[in-house]
């Protein structure tokens, strides 16, 4: 009966805290992208005529963000049955967007003017088989062009 | 050569990131898996109590060789428990394979079960607790019954099954879940139900009958079990017990109108516990 107790406990906590922590995030994401919108990022790596002797540095932004518990076990009940999973889906959509602003932010802090060749890698940290997806880590990186001295 | 862009889209939100209701799904979900997972459960478990008495009782023996072998008895009680016992599965018209054993341990609790391998156990207490051997071979031949009956396999194989559907569908994923639900799954093995108990009574009531040509003193234990003030004794006692009241009522009507026939006294060896 106890474990049954603490059980939905940390269900209530995840889900409230979680929820909670999900819309200032993406409140935090979405400013930030309005204010970085002039520091183009690019997936090609064609050069306007304008960037040709630009100068070039490596910048990348990674993060990691994790599921609270509430997910992971309305995930496993899911998993039972198949389908989407809509709660990872936005976690990762968050660590995605979040890894391309803090590259933005390291590009912008060397004074550049855009960024090119952005790719992005996804790796899992902790969480062991049985508790599912504990921890992510993206990370965002490319190519930032800035005017020559 | 594309046209370079001057500002980096807004991304649109609701596509990679879908507006959902996670606690109505997870509600959902929840429910319907617990009864689903349930019902599955309990429809194999009902199954393979069905044909589980097909198992060879010979495997169940050879299962429980291990334990309390037949060989030399602990005292002459035990000796007189067995002969008693051997006389009345003599009456008990057990199918041939079927043979059971008796055995007599030191307990203070009252209380008597059958187990695998036709295994019977009586507790001291119990021989202790009854004035004639007719209240005794009442109990001994229920036991009797159910071993004939395969009840102790079959409810093995139910709560086996059960648990085995159960824990897989339901706490495969999670090892928090599978903590708690493998608590609220479980069945408490062995503990035969209603049916099974009335059917040993009446099987054991006809034994009585074959045996002594009546069957009173039959419902000696039970009454006096049902009278007990003694607090755990008794929880104990219904808590394997069910329906105790009820059988009282069914052993007394049975032995309605029988002529006042005198009640076998105890061998010496088991009056003297």
């Amino acid at each position: 009966m106890i474990d049954l107790i603490i059980f939905v406990t940390l269900l209530a906590i995840g889900f409230g805290f979680g929820t909670l922590a999900e819309r200032r995030h993406y409140r935090s994401i979405r400013r930030r992208e309005r204010d970085y919108g002039h520091l183009l990022v690019l997936t090609g790596m064609n050069l306007p005529p304008a960037y040709i002797n630009h100068d070039s540095e490596l910048v990348k932004g990674n993060v990691v963000v994790s599921t609270d518990y509430f997910k992971v076990v309305a995930a496993g009940l899911k998993q039972l049955i198949g389908g989407r999973l809509g709660m990872y889906e936005s976690l990762l959509d968050r660590g995605r967007r979040e890894a391309i602003l803090r590259m933005q932010t390291e590009a912008a802090a060397r004074g550049a003017v855009a960024v090119v060749n952005m790719k992005f890698e996804t790796s899992r940290l902790s969480g062991n088989a049985k508790r599912g997806l504990g921890a992510v880590e993206v990370l965002a990186y490319g190519t930032a062009l800035m005017p020559p001295r | 050569m594309t046209q370079w862009p001057s500002h980096n889209p807004q991304p649109s939100e609701g596509i990679n990131n879908p507006r959902r209701s996670a606690l109505g799904e997870f509600a959902v979900l929840a429910l319907g898996i617990a009864v689903g997972a349930a019902l599955l459960a309990g429809l194999l478990a009902l199954l393979a109590g069905w044909l589980a008495p097909y198992i060879p009782f010979s495997w169940e023996e050879r299962a429980t060789r291990a334990f309390a072998s037949d060989s030399a008895a602990d005292s002459e009680a035990e000796t007189a428990l067995r002969r008693l016992g051997n006389r009345l599965a003599a009456d008990a018209e057990l199918p041939e394979e079927i043979r059971p054993r008796f055995h007599l341990i030191e307990s203070p609790m009252a209380n008597a079960f059958a187990t695998f391998g036709g295994h019977i156990v009586v507790t001291s207490e119990l021989v202790r607790q009854v004035s004639s051997e007719n209240a005794l071979s009442m109990v001994v031949a229920h036991e009797i019954a159910h071993v004939a009956k395969r009840h102790p396999i079959a409810t093995l194989t139910r709560t086996a099954v059960f648990q085995l559907v159960w824990t897989t569908v339901v706490g495969g994923g999670n090892a928090d879940i599978a903590g708690i639900t493998g608590r609220a799954g479980h069945v408490t093995g062995l503990s035969f139900n209603r049916d099974m108990e009335r059917a040993a009574d009446r099987a054991a009531l006809a034994t009585l009958h074959r045996h002594y040509g009546h069957a009173r003193g039959a419902n000696e234990f039970f009454k006096h079990m049902a009278e007990r003030r003694d607090e755990t004794e008794w929880q104990s006692f219904f808590a394997s017990h069910p329906a105790t009241q009820e059988r009282i009522a069914a052993i007394d009507e049975a032995t309605d109108g029988a002529r006042e026939r005198p009640l076998t006294p105890l061998p010496p060896a088991l009056e003297d516990l």
